[in-house]
């Protein structure tokens, strides 16, 4: 196994920074009059107590709730197997928990006992209700929680927690920092990795071996579109297809490590390109500089549709039907907002974003750029590193 | 027992195991008609990883990475099934799912993610009982945002909103012999890598550098993905085996336990290993004996008459006569297939009945020494007579990699 030099990693989170997100999740519940918020998903929970629990990410046999009242500290309510990793790992101290599984009460008791025991001012509580909550409890205990829990009132935190994180602070850019260069690294020596006539499967399957000896955690999403002169889907694959000359192909990955994502493409040409794939290519390059260029404080993520869909617009060509030219990101791999024409959040300091134009050209092919940043006064600044003016050229 | 890493030829572009084929999709839905029938269900809807995939033959990794779009598949108990989606996913269903209806939204539309799309195609169904399910039940990690789950609750009166887990669960408890090919390509790949390992650890890496190590030889050697590596390690034995990696370099005198999921086309392995390194103490090995010897009791007891209650008894008999008391753990092993760990439980409480097809781990673990503790785990398929062990078994000896 070839031995790489994995780049330095930024230290890990702080007692102070978990402190500081407390903080700010509290006044956020003041101005939305709640007692207490309960989160129970991967982004969110170990965004407030640090835990590190792969079992609970990978089996969905066990619950795992964390409460974090606007008065008083933070309580897990975990399962008893879970003790020792969660005192290893996370700064929280209160722990209450049960036998599980226990299907017939996966800590619904201790839930209600304990949001009871809240100090009750509005008499609601949050969970992650709103657009893109995915939980590991399930919803029909979601739904028993909501009649246990009354006379307190199940209100949506999601929208507040994802407002809470769509600010980053400086270790959190710098956990992005660390996985967005790893993978441009890795999209950079991938010409080391490539044989003509390997099949888009094991390109991938090199590749994120490849990034994952340099360094991140895991690679949950990488995929891969080719075809002659061009492909034809940007979020499909690996099917199997043999990479021969004349083809060009994209692959997408979203790579992690200390849980914060990188999202990006990068592009290749088998052999030298088409004119029609070169000025494609160009085009996003250049829609891509624009959306970079955008991203300031005070400009919405409309705003960087807008600056995208112009020069692909300028250039000749149709905006593609995906949507949203790039989104949100953090520890998600997609997150609030979208870049598109009706999505008019306005981009805050350390926000950060992905940039992802994209075009039809040709008969039924598509391309795709991506870049991740920061969101400065000065314009994005990049997490990846660029992408290279012209697309790589592999031996055919 | 020394162990000598086989040759770690990174066997890329190997056959593939063969897709599903249409006929298999329809034995599934015709299955799941016959259990609303018996639940009475008028229809269910899924838009879970799992269940989706293993309804509609949707493959994608998409869905199930990014949160911003909910995938949802509609079965009728009587009717065709209709796939409600993001329409930038309309293409790669109709590369992947025998399903040709198709209706579809421009997501994300956070204000409204198909809701009226899925209204309308319920509102379609025929109604018998009243009641159509939804995901709701044990161990459902629902793809699709709760409050959006209680608008549908409201959106497709007068159908009563029930559960569909029932139905689900007993879809994918019993496993077809292209779901058992699928899981043993997936052990196959994990047992190679396994293998390896003496090969490519080293005294003094870290334990996050063996995982990410041994992940990357898992994918050279065919997986696809490798989400889940546990890890333990510690002079003489381990204290913990669901943590993560830590910074905690190997040392001579260590033994290791890797437990991971391999995934490969949608299905999973899950099984660890130990080793040791230079040497081991007595309790260590004697430990090692033991749960070997468990772990063949539950293997034993693996079959149709039994239930997975009396397979965590089997194996805590062997330990619990052997003068140690029983751990934390709560089970003994659990259901494989789609998701790391499925139904049923290997714990005293979980009376499921073991029926050809299903597919079992067996896990046995005890506590040794000053707070150490030992697991074992093979992976094997129900038959009508004695299981097919799918692993290739763990050595009866703690192995002792020469360094």
């Amino acid at each position: 196994m070839a031995k790489i030099t994995p780049r330095r990693a930024p230290p890990k989170f702080g007692r102070a920074e978990y402190q500081a997100r407390i903080e700010r999740a509290r006044a956020a519940m003041t101005e939305a009059k709640l007692d207490a918020i309960m989160v129970t998903s991967q982004p969110n929970l170990p965004y407030f107590a640090g835990a590190e629990l792969p079992i609970a990410w990978e089996s969905p046999t066990r619950p795992w709730h964390l409460v974090v009242p606007r008065k008083g500290d933070p309580v897990a309510v975990i399962p008893y197997s879970g003790e020792r990793e969660w005192r290893e790992t996370s700064w929280i101290a209160d722990l209450r928990m049960w036998r599980s599984p226990n299907p017939a009460n996966e800590g619904l008791d201790i839930l209600a006992k304990t949001f009871d025991e809240i100090p009750r001012v509005h008499g609601r509580i949050g969970c992650e209700l709103g657009p893109e909550s995915r939980l590991i409890m399930t919803p029909g205990d979601l739904m028993r929680l909501k009649d246990m829990m009354r006379p307190i009132e199940m209100a949506d935190c999601a929208l507040l927690v994802t407002r809470l994180r769509f600010v980053k602070s400086k270790a959190e850019i710098a956990h992005q920092r660390h996985i967005c260069r790893i993978v441009s690294d890795a999209f950079a020596d991938l010409p080391k990795l490539f044989k003509p006539g390997i099949t888009d499967a094991d390109l991938v399957r090199r590749l994120q071996a490849d990034i994952l000896l340099r360094g991140a955690d895991k690679t949950p999403y990488m995929v891969i579109g080719s075809g002659k002169g061009g492909y034809d889907s940007t979020s499909m694959g690996p099917i199997g297809r043999k990479l021969a000359k004349g083809d060009v192909f994209q692959i997408d990955t979203g790579s992690r490590w200390g849980f914060y994502f990188s999202d990006f493409c990068r592009n290749y040409a088998v052999g030298k390109p088409s004119d029609e794939a070169r000025r494609a290519y160009d085009t996003l390059w250049r829609a891509t500089e624009a959306g970079i260029k955008a991203a300031r404080p005070g400009n919405t993520s409309a705003d960087l549709f807008r600056a995208q869909a112009k020069v692909i617009q300028d250039s000749g060509y149709a905006v593609n039907d995906i949507g949203r030219m790039g989104h949100g990101l953090g520890r998600n791999l997609t997150e609030p907002p979208s870049n598109k024409l009706d999505d008019n959040t306005v981009l805050i300091e350390n926000a950060t974003m992905t940039i992802e134009p994209s075009l039809a050209f040709g008969r039924g092919r598509t391309m795709v750029h991506e870049e991740n940043l920061v969101v400065t006064p000065a314009g994005g600044k990049l997490l990846t590193t660029r992408a290279p003016r012209e697309m790589w050229v592999l031996r055919a | 027992m020394a162990a000598k890493g086989k040759k770690n030829a990174a066997r890329l572009g190997h056959r593939e195991v063969p897709r599903f084929k249409a006929a298999e999709f329809a034995e599934r839905v015709e299955r799941a008609r016959k259990l609303m029938t018996a639940h009475k269900l008028d229809g269910l809807m899924v838009c879970s990883e799992p269940n989706l995939e293993y309804l509609s033959g949707f493959m994608s990794q998409f869905p199930w990475n990014s949160p911003s779009r909910p995938w949802y598949f509609v079965v009728p108990r009587v009717g065709e099934a209709t796939a409600v989606i993001p329409e930038l996913g309309e293409t790669n269903w109709a590369d992947s799912s025998w399903c040709k209806r198709v209706v579809s939204w421009p997501s994300p539309t956070p204000e409204n993610e198909g809701l009226d799309l899925i209204a309308k195609v319920v509102a379609a169904i025929p109604r018998k009982f009243g009641r159509f399910g939804v995901e709701l039940g044990q161990e459902t990690r629902l793809g699709m945002a709760p409050g959006d789950l209680f608008r549908i609750r409201d959106a497709i009166r007068p159908f009563e909103l029930a559960d569909c887990v029932p139905v689900t669960r007993a879809l994918r408890l019993i496993k077809s012999k292209a779901e058992h090919a699928h899981i043993r390509h997936a052990v196959r790949i994990a047992c190679d890598t396994f293998d390896a390992l003496p090969d490519f650890v080293r005294l003094g890496d870290s334990e996050r550098e063996i995982c990410r190590k041994f992940a990357a030889t898992a994918l050279l050697l065919g997986a696809d993905k490798v989400p889940f590596t546990a890890i333990g390690s510690g002079k003489g034995g381990y204290e913990s085996i669901i943590q993560g990696p830590t910074e905690r370099c190997l040392a001579k005198g260590d033994i290791l336990n890797i437990d991971t999921g391999v995934k490969y086309a949608g299905y999973f392995s899950d099984f660890n290993r130990n080793f040791a390194f230079g040497s081991a103490p007595d309790d260590a090995k004697r430990a090692h004996e033991l749960l070997w010897r468990s772990t063949e009791a539950g293997i034993a007891a693996a079959r149709p008459g039994n239930t997975s209650a009396d397979v965590f008894h089997a194996q805590a008999k062997v330990i619990e006569d052997a003068g140690i008391v029983l751990g934390n753990v709560g089970r003994f092993g659990h259901g494989l297939g789609k998701v790391m760990t499925e139904f049923p439980s290997n714990k005293p409480i979980d009376k499921t009945p073991l029926v050809p097809g299903m597919v079992l781990t067996i896990e046995p673990s005890l506590m040794y020494g000053k707070g150490k503790i030992l697991v074992h785990e093979e992976d094997l398929i129900i038959t009508e007579g004695k299981p097919v062990l799918i692993t290739r078994r763990a050595p009866r000896e703690l192995p002792i990699v020469k360094v």
